[in-house]
């Protein structure tokens, strides 16, 4: 696949604001954007942005409403939603725009100002598949306890190992200005916060948060035309589940069955290699991953789903600090969502941004020595998962 | 009789098990014999796609797979206790449909009883009990007797 460049980077700081409105966030990412691309609003020829759930029909059409806020001027623009991947799709759409040679430079963007607490389903009626499981109890953070119970009684990982994951992504979110959460935790504040389900403690999960992420894309021709040396995007995977899906996925209440055929690679590493295999690269040229800490258990299944060691090797990568700054292949160098929360139609951007500052070399503190390479994850509902590598 | 005998019963969902049977209800294709729960309309198997389907009931057991206990109370529409009790959520193979489903553990089994691979049995349970004392029932999950 043909390569693009990640012309501008930019991020709002996250948080928790509720007299705030997304699109505020949205405009001092893209704001931030454009003037680190030095283009202005009325370079952009398309914009691919990101729906955020939570703000009713206004939410549905972001692209729209930041328009209103910048100004409009006639471009196309188009708002899609994938879950918790809805970031990659916009940057997967915008990649298609250009690589088409339908436009040159295009912005993506996600903002979302979400409620506190447990997502909630939008409906009350037991037909609704997303509202019975609700009913049933099973909220998100169950389907997270339950891969973690299951990676501790299969691979013997313990409570705290996942401490040591909050407790290394922490150190890596303090170095962070762009994060909500900037305080180094121990493994016993960890391990003395309370149970939300078992054997995941609160500290063990990732809260939900308001925050915005953009980046403005261009052909390669542009960069070139214009003297740049951007890092590029080597690719975007966008695989969906592949049917027979053996493992409980949100919002289900069964998996498929397998009578007619065993699964081949899971969903979760399907989509990483998918990446690997469009941009030509394997996990060993990876320098960093930003990858979905949606728990501290399931940080863990990602070292083995992106290959970055073998199935039950992920407690001794992370023991023997190959995953924090200053080891082999450090993950969530941004915080990740640990340090960051979850803001829906942002995240895979950001953990993009992560990754170009990392290959750019203006990580700071937070710098990966000699960074070529990054790759990211991001799983949601209704399979729909992400992955997206950058490189120098 | 018991007390509890007399309250009107009714499935919290319509169509996914049979109360009185205590059975769960799913289909099976007659093309490539995957079984589905929920019931579907035409086979989801994308190198079947058979379109003629039995009705079936599932296997009353299977084996553990993970399980969890919920500390914290869910949002509506889930209906709590006050004060909040925590509960426990099970996933059970079914070893003939080869297939997982999700379920409450049983009312009074202790989670400290579970071990991942042990067989679990279904029951038919309240969920909640309204303001009437109509009893909500969903399948959930007990070890095996």
């Amino acid at each position: 696949m043909k390569e693009v460049a990640v012309l501008g980077i930019g991020m709002s700081q996250w948080g928790k604001w509720p007299e705030k409105k997304y699109v505020e966030l949205a405009k001092v990412a893209v704001e931030g954007a454009l003037k680190d691309a030095n283009l202005a609003w009325k370079d952009i020829q398309f914009i691919s942005a990101g729906e955020t759930s939570f703000s009713g029909l206004l939410g549905m059409l972001p692209g729209g409403v930041l328009s209103g806020e910048m100004g409009w001027q006639g471009i196309p623009v188009v708002n899609s939603f994938n879950a918790c991947a809805t970031g990659a799709y916009a940057m997967d759409i915008a990649r298609a725009r250009i690589l088409s040679g339908m436009n040159d430079v295009v912005l993506c963007f996600g903002g979302e100002t979400a409620p506190k607490g447990f997502f909630a389903p939008t409906s009350s009626d037991p037909q609704d598949l997303d509202a019975l499981r609700f009913m049933i109890g099973v909220t998100n953070p169950t389907y997270f306890a339950l891969y973690a119970m299951r990676r501790m009684q299969k691979y013997g990982t313990t409570e705290l190992d996942m401490a040591k994951v909050k407790v290394k992504n922490s150190k890596h979110g303090v170095l962070n200005p762009n994060a909500r959460f900037k305080k180094v935790f121990t493994v016993e504040e960890i391990q003395a916060s309370p149970m939300v389900a078992s054997p995941l403690r609160l500290m063990n999960l990732c809260t939900t948060s308001d925050g915005a992420a953009a980046v403005v894309l261009s052909s390669m021709e542009y960069a070139r035309k214009h003297n740049l040396n951007p890092v590029k995007i080597a690719a975007i995977s966008t695989a969906s589940a592949v049917y027979p899906d053996a493992i409980i996925n949100v919002p289900q209440l069964s998996t498929d069955s397998t009578i007619s055929g065993e699964p081949g690679m899971s969903f979760q590493r399907n989509v990483a290699y998918k990446a690997y295999e469009e941009a030509g690269l394997g996990p060993e040229n990876m320098s960093c991953a930003e990858v979905y800490d949606l728990s501290s258990a399931y940080e863990l299944d990602w070292y083995e789903n992106i290959g970055l060691c073998k199935p039950g090797e992920a407690e001794r990568l992370l023991n023997d600090g190959d995953t924090s700054l200053g080891g082999k292949i450090p993950v969530n160098t941004s915080g990740g969502l640990g340090a960051f929360g979850e803001s829906v139609p942002a995240q895979a951007i950001a953990q993009v941004c992560e990754l170009v500052m990392q290959l750019r070399g203006a990580a700071g503190a937070r710098q990966v020595q000699g960074a070529k390479a990054g790759i990211t994850i991001n799983f949601g509902l209704m399979g729909n998962a992400s992955s997206v590598i950058v490189k120098k | 009789m018991t007390q509890n005998a007399e309250k009107k019963r009714v499935p919290v969902v319509k169509g996914w098990f049979d109360m009185d049977a205590g059975l769960l209800v799913g289909n099976r294709c007659k093309t490539c014999g995957d079984v589905f729960f929920p019931r579907v309309i035409s086979c989801r198997n994308p190198n079947c796609r058979g379109r003629e389907l039995d009705e079936i009931t599932l296997s009353t057991k299977g084996k553990l797979w993970s399980f969890t206990t919920n500390c914290y109370k869910p949002p509506a529409p889930y209906v709590s206790p006050e004060p909040f009790v925590p509960y426990t959520i099970v996933v059970v193979n079914l070893d003939k449909e080869k297939l997982g489903i999700v379920g409450q553990l049983a009312k009074g089994v202790v989670p400290e009883k579970l071990k991942e691979g042990m067989e679990m049995e279904l029951i038919m349970e309240a969920l909640y009990e309204d303001k009437d004392g109509t009893e909500h029932i969903i399948w959930k999950w007990k070890p095996a007797a």
